[in-house]
């Protein structure tokens, strides 16, 4: 069940109404919640419910250990991080590696016969595996109280509106949630059932349709250079929609639930350096990354061995960032999927992200402070996003750097026709997408008191529910991070 | 403690390439612009390099605002 499906409208409806007929009764309506969530989920892989349940108390047993035992803490943390990272890596990079290992073992001359195991991914796995890890960590690391009661801690861990594919929360933003009584608030309820439709709006008006050419001209066995860049950049702008409208209704969702969940992103394609992208892109993500990769391998003494100022055993903050943005955006590409480009495209940002910092520690600050250099550096970063969108979707490395060193003036007539039609459909994708983000930077902002604001808003809800209706097809796309 | 302080703004000055940073014991990440995740690894090691300390990834992930991160520098220096 996925959040477009009209089962899906039926079944949170339903949730939706028992919820907050129990308004009183807290316990009860987590329990509601847990059923409502482990159904969601049964409903997409029946047994893998067991899973999810299994992996969740996993790290209720971990943490309950290390609150109690602190002295074998350490033991609880490992059984915690490699029993989640175990599961990852069974079900999502078992194949991987196995195929890897088999092309280089062939690529060096030996016969191989492999079997690979045909393993297929767990919907939402990658996420809810980070979230209960995290959870553990943050008890070894005591900055939270370890939790004792199940029902709220599963309710935290299997709460259907961010189960498949985040934000990945954290404990100390949903769980107290959790745990505090809930009020029907009428506005929040409006503000959330907003936020769930344009999303939805996103998902199918603009990802879906913009999905079928891209994926076309992907397929395409040897495109023209025009054609693949201008699908590489249908791609920037469906990806936007369809991750960040899937976020804005798994918070929509949450938010009629009476639950505020995180930010996952930040206009990211307003963003002025590498840095800048991840800090406004799938932003749980990237702040789990922080949180739980970058800043424990950046003081961790095994890392901090390495290539040290000679004599002084400290780091220039240039080698430092160069190091610790290598590893985590190298494991943040293997995080996002089983195939080498992933890799490549975690690579690239640690490369174009190291490059930036240099570049800034060269220029001087009153060259830098001389003008606001935004309109400079906003459209530059974005040719370096669509680039990096490219190796993100194209999975052959091969075909990636064929497509950057081709001929950009080679192709033929229909090619170039082609070409030009796709550009037409990125743009009529990118029109709403710019509308969305002009009236949240400056619209926004001013109207919510207005008397207007009631009406307007009735209206544009009627014509994205209309708009859903004209745009929904039988074959809908897949969210794209439902895979990861 | 003044004097951790005083040249706990000298390396925010460097770090953050602007002299008209001034810190208090209340400054937070969110006083200055350029004090992002990123930036906050790079000054804990500058600060390291600065005091002659070390500090451990729950050291700097727990600090709440500059007096913290003062009482953390004075307690690792042993003043």
């Amino acid at each position: 069940m996925s959040f477009v499906d009209t089962s899906f409208v039926g079944f949170f409806a339903v949730v939706f109404a028992v919820y907050w007929l129990l308004a009183s009764q807290r316990r009860l309506q987590n329990v509601v919640l847990l059923l409502a969530s482990v159904v969601f989920y049964a409903w997409i892989h029946p047994w893998m419910a067991f899973l999810l349940l299994g992996s969740a108390l996993l790290d209720y047993v971990c943490a309950l250990r290390i609150a109690d035992h602190r002295e074998h803490g350490n033991r609880w943390m490992v059984v915690s991080v490699v029993g989640n990272i175990g599961t990852l890596a069974f079900f999502k990079y078992n194949d991987f590696f196995v195929a890897s290992t088999a092309d280089a073992l062939s690529a060096m001359g030996f016969a191989v016969h492999t079997h690979t195991l045909g393993i297929f991914l767990p919907i939402g796995l990658s996420f809810y595996t980070f979230q209960t890890m995290a959870y553990t960590i943050d008890v070894w690391r005591e900055q939270l109280d370890v939790r004792r009661d199940l029902l709220d801690y599963l309710v935290f861990v299997c709460f259907f509106p961010q189960l498949v594919a985040g934000p990945v929360e954290r404990a100390s933003n949903l769980l107290p949630q959790v745990e505090q009584p809930r009020r029907f608030d009428v506005d929040q309820i409006a503000s959330g059932l907003g936020l769930a439709l344009f999303g939805a709006f996103k998902k199918v008006v603009i990802a879906d349709t913009m999905a079928p050419y891209v994926n076309a001209i992907f397929a395409v066995p040897e495109p023209s250079w025009a054609m693949i860049w201008a699908a590489a950049l249908g791609f920037t702008i469906q990806v936007l929609a369809d991750f960040s409208g899937y976020t804005d209704m798994a918070r929509g969702c949450a938010r009629m639930l009476g639950f505020e969940l995180m930010e996952n992103f930040d206009h990211p394609y307003l963003a002025t350096s590498p840095m800048d992208f991840w800090r406004r892109w799938h932003i749980s993500f990237s702040t789990w990354l922080r949180d739980y990769v970058y800043m424990p391998l950046s003081f961790a003494p095994w890392v901090r061995r390495w290539l040290t100022i000679p004599g002084t055993g400290y780091w220039t903050p240039f080698w430092h960032t160069a190091r610790a943005l290598t590893i985590t955006m190298f494991l943040s590409g293997l995080w996002h999927g089983s195939t080498w480009n992933y890799v490549v495209w975690g690579l690239y940002y640690a490369v174009i992200g190291t490059a930036w910092v240099g570049i800034q520690q060269r220029v001087p600050r009153k060259t830098r402070k001389s003008r606001d250099w935004r309109p400079v550096l906003v459209p530059t970063m974005f040719v370096f996003t669509v680039m990096g969108m490219m190796i993100f979707r194209e999975p052959s490395v091969a075909r990636v750097i064929q497509h950057f060193f081709s001929n950009p003036f080679a192709g033929t007539a229909d090619q170039w026709l082609i070409a030009g039609s796709m550009l037409a459909i990125c743009a009529a994708g990118a029109v709403p997408m710019i509308g969305f983000l002009l009236f949240d930077l400056y619209v926004r902002p001013h109207v919510q008191d207005h008397p207007w604001f009631l009406p307007v808003r009735t209206a544009s809800w009627t014509i994205a529910v209309i708009c859903l209706f004209v745009f929904v097809r039988p074959t809908q796309e897949d969210f794209i991070y439902f895979q990861f | 403690m003044a004097d951790t302080l005083n040249r706990l703004t000298e390396v925010f000055h460097d770090v953050f390439d602007d002299d008209d940073i001034v810190l208090t014991r209340q400054t937070t990440a969110s006083d200055i612009e350029a004090w992002d995740s990123l930036m906050h690894v790079t000054l804990m090691l500058q600060v390291e390099a600065a005091f002659g300390v070390r500090f451990s990834s729950s050291d700097v992930t727990g600090l709440k605002d500059v007096g913290q991160l003062v009482d953390l520098i004075d307690a690792k220096a042993g003043r």
